[in-house]
């Protein structure tokens, strides 16, 4: 490589990394001073204050049982389904598949509406119950109990675990299991002394990704959990939004900053320990029919399941929408276009609904330029500056949207960088969540391109930029694609962040929606739903669209909430 | 035929489809106790298939397998007490050497000290004395597949299975290895079947060859006896013989090829040949000519028996010989002619005899009824 190409590299790779310092780091670096010099002075008390208080003790110990028994539930119900999936062949397998993709793009506000939907007290099941037994009161009621956002928390991770493990599960070389039964291991011993070790790791790095999630729920324990319950993200906005008590947030957030960067190492050094050998390289279809009673009662059992998990919320989701007093009606769709008096509520839908799109499409362009002149940087060369730099671009992918958001509130409001009411610190916020899934789709791809490819272009007169536009941009093509799709996408669902920084005239959809869940009555509860409807659609839309793309949309890691 | 050793395998009309299409048809043949059978045929052929039917990992459509007098169809592979080495090896990646080597005698319930001591000494046999302790990821391929030679090895089955267990190592290490994998079996006395598609290593290994196309059991025989007398074109091609003239066989026992007008006459042979009424009925077959059995001659006025005349297509010295490729009036055919005096150099025009001891007649048409009806059933 040539000085000129080697300065236009860094000149590339420096875009990313301003961007990064500007609304990352320094936010970030905002909220360690804000907790540990809260009047400009040192002064740790904030910190201490956590430790000493029983609440907040609670608060963080509520925060790991309650991740700790998301994660549990999910493995109980998910590796029984990975077992189906990766071992028998069935009608409809691909339909299912596809299906398990649903959750991945579905912002989290949109399931907790979707679970409100089904199993509330107004929610379709109840309603039904009340009219079948001619009911007073709602028979289920698990509305601001740990079941309801337990259910959640499946409901969104299940598919995660049954994928990966199942992926991982049919990679393995079938003729292990056949050879420790020809040295006499019956079935049972086969599966506890060889194919359970061999899962381990794809079972660990699954559990630890459904934590880190459970640990930075948001969304769904503010809308599900109620006031009983609260995770530290919930606090941190508790505290920031409600009690204005911005040291406490702060103290709150560096814990939770620290602790999500230790579990995002733990996963990161567990799937590097994780590169044993064993795949086998001849990838026969090792799926075989379910022969036999036993068999095919997993299989159907396992398939209802997941139908059940996965479907009811949503078509409880779209009936409730349609749903009035008197029979199927849009008045709900209807009322989201105007901004009548009814509601006692200050952001008029339907700009919620423009603020979301066009937010999403700057994020969207925002982040695959980021994306494409970082993974542009990085692609040429390998060594450990090269995956220390990744790294550090990877670093917004374990910090929590929540303390994002509290870090731009208390730093993007005075000079150097004021941006309060600016309309670009919405999608900002959301670049910056969306970047590092950006990043993890295209420099992949471009790596995959094999230098001598590139080589040959310049041998045959292409320069620098020619060699990109006519080689590198075409052969990864289809990843920006997916990367860009993604970026919509989570701009679209993004909650966490949004919450702090969303003024009245920049609030988004799921912002929106969680304002009419907040105030009663029937109206804001059906507007709720038809928002979440089409929100739901939306995103669903996007991926359909990338299905058609690309052969396999297959996410490189779960989208933040 | 005077002592062979009662079978300890019998296979019979096994026969087994894969989603309609048949992957084995109607295979029968017997093995003695420790002999040594080699599966040779092309990928495709079926040789893996009825391998993991001998193992129990796949399950037969029809025919029966009886292994020591008992019909083991439905015994469970884990209590055939048979072992097998897999083609990639499948050496538990989370186990070290010697937990793969005591993983079939703890199955037995082997107690440990003496689980110990029999993965030592057939580590040792192996070469591979010491090693106990390495992790898999360590091992080189050559050594990988020790490995994998001891584990099937050291819970004594009672019937070892090798499906290509050298396919993926390079020539030379391929070589050495199937000798000493032949010494010790033989040291132990195992009786083994070995899957191959490599003729050379099959003929180095085995005691009996089955050679399979096409699900089809083509021959059963002893190595010599392949290579002397293979029992159809089929097999002679998957030889790597060329030689193969088609042609008509008279009522005197003479053959005339179809293209070229090419005549034979194989006396010594046809007097041998059990069962041929000679001189009843004019045959359509194959004739091989083994590319050893050619002098050159003499020129004669006219053509002869057993003569061939053509021109020299292309001579290549191989070291102990020269190939010859004669461009005869049937087409090209390749012979190896000693190295002195050396033959004629290329362009010239050459008169070889071929001497009735290197003609095999093959496809005569019982063979050929016979498959024809498999085909029906099958």
């Amino acid at each position: 490589m040539n000085g000129r190409e080697l300065s236009i590299r860094r000149l590339l790779f420096a875009i990313p990394l301003a961007f990064l310092a500007l609304f990352y780091l320094y936010p970030l670096t905002r909220i360690a001073l804000q907790s540990l010099f809260p009047a400009g002075s040192w002064n740790p008390g904030q910190l201490s204050a956590l430790t000493d208080s029983p609440v907040y003790l609670r608060i963080l110990w509520f925060t790991i049982w309650q991740a700790a028994l998301s994660t549990l539930l999910t493995l109980l119900f998910a590796l029984p389904g990975a077992l189906v999936f990766a071992r028998y062949r069935f009608a409809g397998k691909g339909l299912f598949l596809a299906l398990m993709t649903v959750p991945f793009v579905l912002p989290t506000v949109v399931t907790a509406t979707a679970f409100r939907a089904l199993l509330g007290p107004s929610g379709i099941l109840n309603e039904g119950l009340m009219a079948l037994f001619s009911l007073e009161q709602p028979p289920i009621r698990i509305e601001q109990s740990l079941i309801f956002f337990l259910l959640a928390h499946i409901f969104y991770n299940y598919s995660l675990v049954l994928r990966l493990v199942s992926s991982y599960w049919a990679g393995l070389n079938p003729s292990l299991t056949a050879a420790a039964q020809l040295l006499g291991a019956s079935p049972w011993q086969t599966f506890r002394r060889v194919t359970l070790p061999l899962l381990l790791p794809a079972i660990t790095a699954a559990a630890l990704l459904v934590f880190i999630f459970c640990f930075t729920s948001f969304g769904i324990i503010l809308i599900l959990g109620g006031p009983g319950y609260a995770t530290i993200e919930v606090e941190i906005y508790r505290q920031a939004v409600q009690l204005y008590n911005l040291p406490m947030a702060a103290a709150l957030s560096l814990v939770q900053i620290g602790v999500n960067f230790f579990l995002m190492w733990l996963h990161a050094r567990l799937g590097k320990n994780n590169r044993l050998g064993f795949f086998s390289d001849s990838r026969h279809d090792v799926t075989k029919e379910p022969h036999g009673v036993a068999a095919r009662l997993l299989v159907a059992g396992n398939l209802l399941f997941l139908s059940l998990l996965l479907l009811s919320p949503l078509l409880a989701l779209v009936l409730r929408s349609l749903r009035g007093d008197t029979g199927l009606t849009l008045a709900y769709y209807r009322a989201l276009g105007h901004f009548d008096q009814e509601s006692i509520f200050f952001v008029a839908p339907l700009t919620a609904v423009w603020n979301s799109l066009g937010f999403a499409m700057v994020a969207m362009v925002l982040a695959v330029l980021l994306g494409l002149a970082a993974a542009t940087a990085l692609a040429g060369e390998r060594g450990r500056a090269t995956s220390f730099w990744d790294a550090l671009l990877m670093l917004p992918l374990a910090t929590s949207a929540v303390t994002l958001g509290f870090g731009y509130i208390i730093s993007l409001n005075r000079p150097p960088v004021d941006l309060r009411d600016s309309l670009a610190l919405v999608p900002i916020a959301h670049t910056l969540v969306a970047f590092p899934f950006v990043l993890r789709c295209i420099l992949p791809s471009l790596r995959q391109i094999p230098a001598t490819l590139r080589e040959a272009a310049t041998l045959l007169g292409a320069s620098p930029f020619m060699v990109w536009r006519r080689v590198d941009f075409p052969m990864s093509r289809r990843a920006i694609l997916v990367g860009a799709v993604f970026a919509f996408s989570i701009s679209m669902g993004e909650f966490g962040a949004s919450a702090f920084v969303t003024r009245p005239h920049t609030a988004t959809m799921p912002v929106a929606i969680f304002r009419f869940l907040s105030q009663p009555g029937e109206m804001n509860y059906g507007q709720a739903m038809a928002m979440s409807t089409i929100l739901m659609l939306v995103t669903c839309a996007a991926f359909w669209l990338l299905g058609r793309f690309s052969t396999t949309p297959t996410p490189p890691n779960h989208p933040p909430t | 035929m005077a002592e062979t050793p009662p079978p300890i395998l019998e296979v019979r009309q096994l026969g087994n489809r894969y989603q309609g299409r048949p992957l084995l048809r109607r295979v029968s043949f017997s093995l003695a106790a420790g002999e040594i059978l080699c599966l040779l045929g092309p990928s495709g052929s079926g040789k893996t298939t009825l391998l993991r039917l001998l193992a129990g990992l796949e399950e037969a459509d029809t025919g029966t397998i009886i292994f020591a007098g008992r019909d083991i169809r439905a015994t469970p592979p884990h209590k055939r007490n048979f072992g097998m080495m897999f083609q990639d090896y499948a050496l538990f990646p989370h186990c070290n050497v010697l937990e793969n080597v005591t993983f079939g005698l703890e199955m037995q319930h082997c107690p440990p000290r003496e689980r110990r001591q029999r993965a030592d000494a057939v580590l040792a046999m192996v070469g591979l004395a010491g090693f106990a302790e390495r992790r898999i990821d360590q091992l080189s391929g050559g050594e990988r597949q020790r490995v994998a030679l001891a584990r099937s090895l050291a819970p004594e089955p009672r019937l070892l299975l090798l499906d290509e267990p050298l396919g993926s190592l390079d020539r030379t290490l391929r070589d050495r290895l199937t000798g000493e994998i032949r010494t010790i079996l033989k040291k132990l006395g195992v009786t083994a079947i070995f899957v191959t598609h490599d003729q050379a290593e099959a003929f180095s290994v085995a005691d009996q060859v089955a050679i399979l196309h096409s699900g089809r059991l083509q021959q059963f025989a002893r190595p010599e006896e392949v290579y002397r007398a293979p029992r159809n074109s089929t097999v002679a091609a998957f030889l790597g013989f060329q030689n193969l003239l088609a042609g008509r066989l008279d009522r005197t026992g003479r053959f005339h090829s179809s293209i070229g007008g090419l005549a034979f006459t194989l006396t010594g042979q046809l007097a041998s040949d059990e069962g041929v009424e000679r001189g009843t009925t004019e045959e359509m077959v194959t004739l091989l000519l083994r590319p050893e059995g050619a002098r050159l001659a003499g020129s004669l006025p006219r053509p002869a028996w057993n003569r061939l005349l053509g021109r020299v297509a292309e001579r290549r010295f191989l070291g102990n010989s020269y190939r010859l490729t004669l461009e005869s009036a049937a087409g090209p055919l390749r012979f190896e002619l000693p190295i002195d005096p050396p033959p004629p150099v290329e362009g010239a025009r050459i008169n070889l005899e071929i001497t009735p001891g290197a003609l095999v007649l093959l496809d005569r048409e019982e063979t050929t009824d016979l498959e024809q009806e498999e085909e029906g059933l099958g």
